[in-house]
Order: structure tokens, then sequence, then C-alpha cells
């Protein structure tokens, strides 16, 4: 209900007031606690990340998965990589043969440094 | 926190070491080298058409024998490209000279890809049957596309 459109209900709200009165110093001491309750939750966060590094990780059965992860990936980049290189290596060497029988392209390999 | 270095060390090594070791078995099958060290895009094409020994001899024996034929059309080719260049750069009108280095530039270019393509169909008749046609996708690729790359792309 909107109060404008009541005369009575803005009557009272006008007459209203706090009792008792906030205590000196009300408003500073609920920021600072904020702010306090906001160092404490970041030095948790923290303080949790170091004991997962420097005690849980180093645990035979985190490490172990670790290092087979690690392992895993490794070999998944190198094969996508030697399968991008063996398939540049396949263009490269049917260019070379292609340039070595196709007197067109000989001539251009040929005239390319003179240029 | 010593426990900790150890094992960021342990993951280094065994990520570099992976890496290495899979990728260099992987590539093994790429350093391709002759026995004599010559003729390299020949031992990819035997890699490549999986020829036979007796089918690589005999392309070998085809390709030693179409060389001198090619490096005799490149350089037929070249110096009538070169003349027709110089006639060029001191030209202002058009000569009938210049029409017949276009011609005889034309004469020799399709001199070249006839007997290329020669030699291209008496190498694809050495070939397995699954191979020649194949081979021969190639070179009509390099004949009409000039780059065989289109052939590769294909088959990634």
């Amino acid at each position: 209900m909107n109060k404008d459109q009541d005369p009575k209900l803005r009557e009272v709200l006008g007459a209203w007031q706090v009792s008792p009165p906030p205590a000196p110093g009300f408003n500073a001491a609920v920021w600072q606690r904020i702010s306090a309750q906001e160092e404490r939750t970041a030095a948790g966060v923290w303080a949790t990340l170091r004991e997962w590094l420097f005690v849980q990780l180093p645990k035979p059965v985190y490490a172990s998965a670790l290092l087979v992860v690690t392992a895993t990936l490794s070999i998944t980049a190198a094969n996508m990589r030697a399968d991008h290189m063996r398939e540049q290596y396949r263009l490269d060497s049917a260019r070379h043969y292609l340039a070595s029988i196709d007197p067109m392209a000989m001539t251009a390999t040929l005239s390319r440094p003179s240029r | 926190m010593k426990k900790f270095f150890v094992l960021l060390g342990l993951v280094v090594a065994v990520a570099v070491v992976s890496y290495y070791v899979c990728y260099h078995r992987a590539m093994a099958s790429v350093v391709v080298v002759t026995p004599d060290g010559t003729d390299a895009e020949l031992a990819w094409l035997k890699q490549e058409f999986a020829l036979t020994p007796a089918q690589y001899d005999k392309v070998l024996a085809l390709h030693h024998a179409y060389s001198p034929i090619c490096a005799d059309h490149c350089s037929r080719y070249m110096a009538a490209h070169r003349q027709l260049a110089d006639l060029l750069k001191n030209q202002t009108s058009w000569s009938a000279e210049a029409g017949t280095l276009i011609a005889e530039q034309a004469r020799i270019q399709s001199e070249c890809h006839a007997s290329m393509l020669k030699y291209a169909y008496d190498v694809a008749a050495c070939m397995s049957p699954g191979q020649g046609p194949r081979y021969l996708e190639m070179i009509k690729m390099q004949l009409i596309e000039g780059d065989p790359a289109g052939m590769f792309a294909a088959s990634r």
C-alpha cells in the first residue's frame, strides 16, 4: 500500500521517532566489525591454500594423482605436437618431391634467391 | 614445505621427460634417410605410398632417368623466361618478338607438363593399386592448383 494514499499512515510515520537513540559511534563500530571480518576471511583463504599446498598435496595419494595428471597432459601435448609436425613434414616432403620433378616448381625455387 | 618443493621438482621432471620421450617416439618414423644419404624426397615417397623394395627400385630408376630431362626443361624454360624478361624491360610497345618468346615459353611449359605427367603415370604404374591413384591425385593437384596442400589437408 502506498503511504501517500493513506493520510492517517502518513501522519503516524511523520510523528514516529526512534527510541532509544543509537549508541555513540554505532556506525563506526559496525564498519569496523565488517572490515575485521573481511580480513579474517582473506587470511583464512590463504591459510587454507597454504595448508593444501604444503601439507595435503605432498601426501602420497594427492602427489601420485598430480604426477599421473602431469604425465597424461604432457603425453597428450607431445602427441598433438608430433601429429602437427608429421603433417607439416608430409606436406613439405611432397612439395620437395614435386619440386624435384616439376620443372615449373624447380624454376620458381631457383629464381627465388635471385629476387 | 620441503616436500612441496620435492613434489614440484618431480612434476617438472615428469612433464619434461614424458613430453620428450613421447614426442621423439612419435617422430621417429618421420626421420627418413636413404642408405646412401641422398634422394630424401624419394625416401619420403617410399614411406608415403608404402612402396615395396622392388617398387622402390623401379621408381628410383624412373626418377634417375627423368631427372636430366627435367633439368633440361628447367634450364630451357629459365632461359626463355629470362629472354622475355629482358625484352619486356626495354620495350614500350608490342613487338612480334615478344609474341614469339611468349609462345616459346608456353611451348616449353606444355612440354614440361607433358613429360612430367608421363613420368608420373609410369611411377604410378609401379605402385600398388591403392597407392597409384593417390599419387596421381597429388600430381594432378600440383599441375592444376600448383600445390599439393589440398590433398594433405583432406587426409588430416
